[in-house]
């Protein structure tokens, strides 16, 4: 039933029970629930839609295939940051790294505090339950792991960290280290393999390539959307897309979602529309080993270390590329270094988010997104790469690269390493990268402060519901997939009740 | 008017003899003056940059842009240490497709880092960056990469990450570093000689 640009090609109008904006984690999980519930569904997908064995394994492809706004997005503030999303059939689960954790007690708790009831750890462990067993979230095997992961692994022991393999949905995972280009194994249980299909044997129809460009408002009311069908390939126009819908749920995501409301002025009395924004601020950095790591082989994060409460340490690898970039390896001394590339252990850091950021228009369609990080998170992202350096010395690494600094000469001693990591580092001299971003349109109860209601419903417009990321009233502080997707099917039964 | 160009305001009526320029004063004008004569050509010469059409068989870059993408790669990658060098007619088509579907701004920024790089070699290293030997434009590539402004070095990074993404696909990059892509079929037979259990 799946469609895209060479078989919507003209113009078209359709009608259906719900329309869902967005096929990533919200989008797919929603849409699952829907169906299964008798409701008519059509889920528009900007991206394409891609079968795993079309997946070439390049970074390149992906950045221009599978990443938003071909991997340029970032954050602007004090400094600047990517701020990468998925973009296709499946969003950003195509290209995580399939960690799964349930939202810690401590933040549905406070949810449930501020009005959230029906977010109440009591009430969603049900739906962490049916999410878990639908993508397939299993604990890690340690023969998945490999070096990089196991050589983290060690140095944590030796700490007495109490890290740990991570739980993941990737049940046919081979552990060929490139989640984040798209799995080319099919291993991994991105809703494009499991609530996705699961919503189109109920009937579902999935349009890719269609980018919406409205959403219809009749008497004050959603009633469907308006879509430009385009062409992956030449970025040409090949169509448009209308569906006629008793309701409209978008899941474009915490970037996406504001996006569409604020380009009309939609749902947005409050003034809360792409406030809120919260990410994951992360950092990584590198520690050279005697023995050929060969980072890339084996999952990419498979081991996580709670380091303190708010910053989490999880193992990471960098294509060279991207690893090259982040170094001052040119010329012929570069090229020596390159080839070192093999013995290099990596390891990141993220931290659960107190700061604020915005989306906005900007220009040429694109959002503008903004964030100040705060003190607070700033000196836990110090502690998060001190954390790092730790590790790695205690793992056995013999030269480590401290995480700031132009990366000339790395520090040979963990006191080198750990002396220029003072708390007085600024955001500047740190690679931030900003991952999960969260809560441009925030749950609650108070209109004049939140964009939706507890149910999913946008306050100010009827039969407007969202049911992605952006609906996370604060920052999680672990990976926010399964979360996503519980909240989503939360509101889909909402939804359907309604 | 600059204000450092000495201009002062006369009150009527005011009946003042102008006073001579010492020497310091008289270069630290010229000096200023050039370097706004300088500015303004580099603005205008910059103008003219952005509207040259895309050089043959590209949709974006035009044929100096590509000249001087080609001698960066070559800077950057000259191979060395059993390293290839840079592939750059393979490369230079990807970076101008890859531009190609890029944002406005996206393309702006790439751009201009190539004409920047090459105009500023003038001042620092006494000649256009395409002009120089490998050496003098090595110590140029290496200068962006250390330079403390953050704003020169983010630009630098965006477009050294377009070609490192670039370089790190060209299989003999790949197999003189030893990284294999995970599930493609190299992936499968170093699974095998290497008996790792999954």
């Amino acid at each position: 039933m799946a469609k895209d640009a060479k078989s919507l090609n003209g113009t078209r109008r359709i009608k259906a029970d719900v329309v869902i904006v967005g096929a990533g984690a919200g989008g797919g999980a929603a849409a699952a629930e829907l169906a299964q519930r008798g409701l008519s569904v059509v889920m528009l997908e900007e991206g394409h839609r891609y079968r795993p064995r079309e997946f070439p394994a390049s970074y390149g492809w992906a950045i221009n295939h599978l990443y938003a706004e071909r991997g340029t997005r970032i954050v602007e503030g004090e400094s600047y940051y990517p701020l990468p999303g998925g973009r296709g059939v499946g969003g950003s689960t195509l290209i995580n790294s399939a960690i799964c954790y349930r939202a810690p007690d401590a933040i549905l708790d406070a949810w449930a505090d501020a009005g959230l009831e029906g977010l109440a750890p009591e009430r969603l462990a049900p739906i962490y339950d049916l999410v878990e067993a639908t993508i397939g979230v299993t604990e890690m095997h340690p023969l998945q792991a490999r070096a990089n992961n196991l050589f983290i692994k060690r140095g944590s022991d030796a700490l007495g960290l109490g890290g740990g393999f991570v739980h993941r949905n990737a049940p046919g995972c081979v552990g060929c280290g490139i989640c984040y280009l798209g799995c080319p194994s099919g291993g991994k249980g991105s809703v494009d393999r499991n609530f996705i299909p699961l919503a189109e044997e109920h009937g579902t129809e999935v349009c890719a390539d269609c980018k919406v460009a409205r959403i219809l408002v009749r008497d004050g009311r959603a009633v469907g959307v308006e879509a430009r069908v385009v062409d992956q390939e030449t970025s040409e126009e090949v169509g448009r897309l209308t569906v006629d819908a008793d309701a409209v749920v978008l899941a474009a995501g915490t970037v996406g979602t504001p996006m569409l409301l604020l380009e009309q002025g939609l749902a947005n009395r409050s003034d809360q529309v792409g406030r809120n924004l919260a990410i994951h601020p992360a950092v990584g950095t590198y520690g050279m080993v005697d023995d050929a790591i060969n980072s890339w082989d084996g999952v990419p994060q498979a081991y996580a270390i709670p380091l303190e409460k708010g910053v989490l340490l999880q193992t990471y690898n960098a294509p060279p590329e991207v690893f090259f970039t982040t170094q001052p390896w040119s010329g012929a001394d570069g090229m020596r270094k390159m080839r070192m590339l093999k013995n290099i252990a990596m390891c990141g850091g993220l931290v659960s988010d107190g700061s604020n950021g915005r989306v906005q228009l900007g220009r040429h369609g694109k959002a503008k997104v903004t964030y100040a990080l705060s003190t607070r998170d700033r000196h836990r992202l110090i502690r998060a790469l001190r954390g790092i350096v730790r590790v790695l010395y205690a793992a056995g690494a013999t030269e480590v690269y401290p995480g700031i600094g132009d990366g000339v000469d790395w520090a040979k001693t963990e006191s080198d390493a750990l002396a220029p990591l003072t708390p007085d580092v600024e955001e500047r001299e740190m690679n931030v990268y900003a991952s999960h971003p969260m809560g441009t349109c925030r749950m609650g109860v108070d209109a004049a402060r939140s964009v939706v209601a507890p149910s999913g419903e946008t306050h100010d417009v009827p039969g407007l519901w969202i049911a992605d990321a952006s609906l996370m009233p604060s920052s999680l502080g672990v990976n926010p997939q399964m979360t996503v997707m519980s909240m989503a099917i939360h509101v889909a039964r909402n939804l359907a009740a309604a | 008017m600059l204000p450092i160009l000495g201009t002062r305001h006369v009150r009527s009526g005011e009946n003042e003899e102008p006073k001579k320029l010492t020497r310091r004063q008289l270069l630290i004008r010229a000096a200023v003056a050039s370097s706004a004569l300088t500015f303004a050509g580099a603005l205008v010469k910059f103008a003219s940059y952005l509207k040259t059409p895309p050089g043959p068989g590209r949709t974006v870059l035009t044929a100096r842009e590509e000249e001087i993408l080609t001698a960066v790669l070559l800077a950057m990658f000259p191979g060395a240490h059993g390293m290839p060098r840079a592939d750059v007619d393979a490369i230079v088509p990807k970076i101008d497709d890859h531009l190609a579907h890029s944002d406005p701004d996206a393309r702006l920024l790439t751009r201009t880092v190539l004409h920047v790089i090459e105009e500023q070699a003038i001042v620092f290293q006494g000649g256009r960056f395409t002009n120089l030997d490998p050496a003098k434009q090595a110590e140029v590539i290496r200068e962006w990469e250390l330079t403390s402004v953050y704003v020169k070095k983010l630009a630098f990074r965006s477009l050294k990450l377009l070609c490192g993404m670039m370089y790190a696909e060209q299989p003999e990059a790949r197999a003189a570093m030893g990284w294999y892509l995970g599930c493609a079929p190299s992936h499968l037979q170093h699974l095998g000689k290497a008996s790792v259990g999954v």
